[in-house]
């Protein structure tokens, strides 16, 4: 018998949440967890394949936003809990699924899908692509030193579970929108994240939350970070570790830091998830006290409505470009499109002119955001074709964005 | 890098400090070029072979050899100085900022599937050292015109490299391989230099294939290159140092296979002719700016300078005009080949923008595509 691919019913959200840990190979949750898990579904946006009864497969998404260049709030299907069960491989459940997420996207108006992507393989099939990238980063501890002195009067403060829950969404929310690429939070995402269950610490201390606030007092960032502990012939071996550093302001930023470099009883600080972009290695008086140890790719977007995406942006150079877009998934995106956008705004219509660049929407996902990996970079990859020459060039020029994308939201 | 023979000594390019009889400093230079965006070169001391005695810290020994060293390079007329560092915080206080960075990368062989299962057109050759000799110097220096931030490689760099391996070979370290890639479309191709090392696990062979060295004509040819290697048997797993812009990642059917496991600077430059460096370069866009460069160990250096890029075209000189960007000469070796972006200079508090936008129009003016990368050490 085959399984069918169905929306989850009023009765299933326990049994889905544990389907989805079976899918990760992962056990049960604590009952506590569960609720927290099941109160983060929504409704019309959860998916099962049901064979005889049981959930072999699963999918949801949710309503989420996502600032683009130039500050616009693109609508956002964030996918999550993707798995199929080892037993039901090869038998086009995952498609199915995929088809409920994306065609409901198109019916509610949602511009973009936005997932994390498990493995890198997958999604391109659907049209996903890779858009913003994580850097990974170490400081020694003591060593790292900012070549600045203190200069601003603001101050930095823990907060308790009550005081967490009250600024840290506000805070986020204002640093997300100042940036390209991070995820609006619901608010059954604080709930879970703040509740930091002991399976998530990987042996390190549950999280520190500290907020800074400018000489106003107003919170302007906070870091999030758990301590992990160590000691060898009496001298620290263990490491802050940097969940999150979410600043509003620049001053805000650098206040952090110099709070994390300054926390005791450390060997380094280990920081998760850095924007390429992130000058933190020119503010130390040595540069190589920063060691990379990792760069990977986070958020995946699928450009559900191409046209309405690429007039959404902004640009950095005023040009002109026309696109072939192959889209077999999702054909109201395939073909000929012209893209004309400046810094002041963006058009995309329909157009018979000859293509410029040849791509398939998923390899159009990665520039979107413009981050590092450009129209040139896929072409030197094989996976664009320039079709006049200069076109890539161009289009670079246009795409490119300062800041680049970023995304610490984890979902 | 510090050659135990001095293979590398060029007579007159070394600066020494006595004490009493004992050399207790020393820091040398030898003469090479180095290729800016565009592919254009232009005259470079390559700085090396820098130490002070460890009885003789902390007495201006180093910083006297610097500034000896850095008038002597402007006194033969070479407009830039360039060094890799042993150490971060040793050079920016002398005017050398990091100007192209590397990344280190690993991956598994047995997951590392190209997208285009296609072999291009053309062949490979393999090179003992004796037949390296003969083949990679000419090659390698028509190879560094097609990217910034690379060096020539003198006879005696060669000399020394292809010395060293005859050398650890006889140790019993392996073999160093070169193979050369030859398109038939008439590109001009490539070279990988690699060697093997041997390990088995449960008579399962388990090899690291070292990569010293890929060096190719355009991303295609680093493919093919790649595409050779990801070949070679017995082997389990690869290590490499790439450009940022390295084309293997997204070519590969899993590109999160191609671990990033490092990213670093490379080469540091010292700027010491600003108008004849920056008029020779290429840029990424038209524009006009000037520049106040704030140099602290050769104050004559500074000043304001006026960059006109028009049609592609750059000029530089003098000016008396406004500054739009203020900045140190450490900054300008940094960004002067395009691989480090201002703007993160500028949030870093070390460059300030007096005019709106000024950094903007630099970051696009300076950019350099392919971003600068240079595989020589020295």
């Amino acid at each position: 018998m085959t399984a069918t691919v169905r929306d989850v019913r009023a009765e299933e959200p326990e049994a889905f949440v544990r389907a989805v840990r079976t899918g990760f190979g992962m056990d049960a949750p604590a009952a506590e967890a569960l609720e927290q898990a099941v109160r983060s579904l929504v409704p019309g946006r959860t998916w099962v394949a049901d064979d005889a009864g049981a959930i072999v497969a699963t999918a949801r998404d949710f309503p989420s936003a996502m600032t683009v260049p130039g500050g616009a709030e693109l609508p956002v299907a964030a996918l999550t809990a993707v798995t199929v069960h080892p037993t039901h491989r090869r038998r086009g459940l995952l498609r199915q699924l995929m088809s409920r997420h994306l065609d409901g996207a198109r019916e509610r108006g949602e511009t973009l899908g936005a997932l994390i992507a498990s493995e890198h393989p997958i999604y391109g099939r659907f049209g996903y692509g890779p858009a913003t990238e994580d850097v990974r980063c170490s400081l020694g501890h003591p060593g790292a030193e900012l070549r600045r002195p203190e200069a601003s009067a603001g101050q930095v403060a823990l907060l308790g579970p009550d005081d967490a829950r009250r600024w840290l969404p506000e805070v986020h929310e204002r640093a997300r929108r100042r940036g390209v690429g991070d995820l609006r939070r619901l608010e059954s995402w604080w709930e879970r994240h703040l509740a930091d269950p002991e399976w998530q610490r990987d042996g390190a201390s549950g999280l520190f939350h500290a907020l800074r606030r400018d000489a106003d007092g107003e919170p302007d960032g906070y870091a999030s970070y758990r301590i992990r502990g160590g000691w060898e012939a009496h001298l620290p071996t263990g490491a802050v570790i940097v969940d999150e550093l979410v600043p509003v302001t620049e001053e805000a930023r650098v206040a952090l830091l110099r709070f994390l470099l300054g926390i005791d009883l450390v060997a380094r600080v280990d920081m998760e998830s850095m924007p390429p972009d992130d000058p933190l290695r020119f503010e130390l008086t040595d540069p190589r006290q920063l060691r990379v140890t990792g760069r990977v790719d986070k958020v995946w977007i699928r450009l559900v409505d191409a046209a309405r995406a690429l007039a959404a942006r902004r640009y950095a150079r005023f040009g002109r470009v026309v696109l072939e877009v192959g889209d077999p998934l999702m054909p109201e995106n395939a073909g000929r499109w012209a893209l004309e956008g400046g810094p002041d705004g963006a058009e995309c219509r329909r157009t018979d002119a000859p293509a410029d660049v040849e791509l398939d929407v998923r390899w159009l996902a990665v520039p979107y955001l413009g981050g590092e990996t450009g129209f040139r970079a896929l072409a030197r990859s094989g996976l664009v074709v320039e079709r006049a020459e200069g076109a890539l060039a161009r289009a670079d020029a246009m795409f490119a964005w300062d800041p680049l994308p970023w995304c610490p939201t984890f979902f | 890098m510090v050659e135990a023979d001095g293979a590398t000594f060029e007579p007159g390019r070394t600066h020494g400090v006595r004490d009493g009889a004992e050399i207790v400093g020393v820091a040398r230079a030898w003469t090479s070029e180095l290729t800016l965006p565009g592919g254009g070169s232009l005259p470079a001391a390559a700085v090396t072979g820098v130490g002070v005695r460890a009885t003789h810290r902390r007495r201006g020994i180093l910083r006297a050899l610097m500034t000896a060293q850095l008038a002597d390079v402007r006194e033969r007329g070479e407009p830039l100085a360039v060094l890799t560092a042993s150490e971060g915080g040793i050079y920016g206080r002398f005017g050398y900022g990091p100007a192209t960075w590397s990344r280190s990368v690993a991956l598994d062989r047995d997951h590392a599937a190209l997208r285009d299962p296609a072999p291009p057109a053309g062949r490979f050759r393999w090179l003992d050292g004796a037949a390296a000799a003969a083949v990679l110097p000419d090659l390698h220096e028509r190879l560094r015109t097609r990217r910034a931030g690379d060096i020539r490689r003198s006879a005696a760099w060669w000399r020394l490299h292809l010395a060293d391996q005859a050398a650890e070979e006889e140790d019993g370290a392996p073999l160093w391989q070169h193979v050369v890639w030859e398109p038939d479309d008439g590109a001009l191709g490539g070279f990988a230099r690699y060697r093997l090392h041997e390990h088995w696990a449960d008579r399962q062979p388990r090899y690291e294939l070292e990569v010293r060295s890929l060096e190719a004509g355009d991303a295609a040819g680093r493919l093919a290159l790649w595409r050779y290697l990801l070949g070679v048997d017995l082997v389990r797993t690869i290590s490499a140092h790439v450009p940022v812009d390295e084309p293997l990642g997204l070519a590969l059917v899993d590109p999160r296979r191609l671990r990033v496991t490092a990213e670093g600077d490379a080469l540091w430059a010292r700027v010491l002719d600003v108008a004849a460096v920056l008029g020779a370069r290429a840029y990424g866009a038209d524009g006009r700016l000037v520049l106040a460069i704030d140099d602290p160990l050769a104050a004559d250096l500074g000043g304001r300078y006026e960059l006109a890029v028009e049609d592609g075209r750059a000029e530089c000189r003098r000016t008396s005009a406004e500054a739009d960007l203020v900045l140190g000469a450490a900054e300008l070796g940094a960004v002067v080949l395009g691989g480090t972006r201002l703007r993160g200079l500028a949030r870093a508090g070390r460059l300030e923008e007096r005019s709106a936008g000024a950094v903007a129009l630099a970051e696009r003016m300076l950019a350099a595509d392919p971003p600068p990368y240079c595989g020589t050490d020295f």
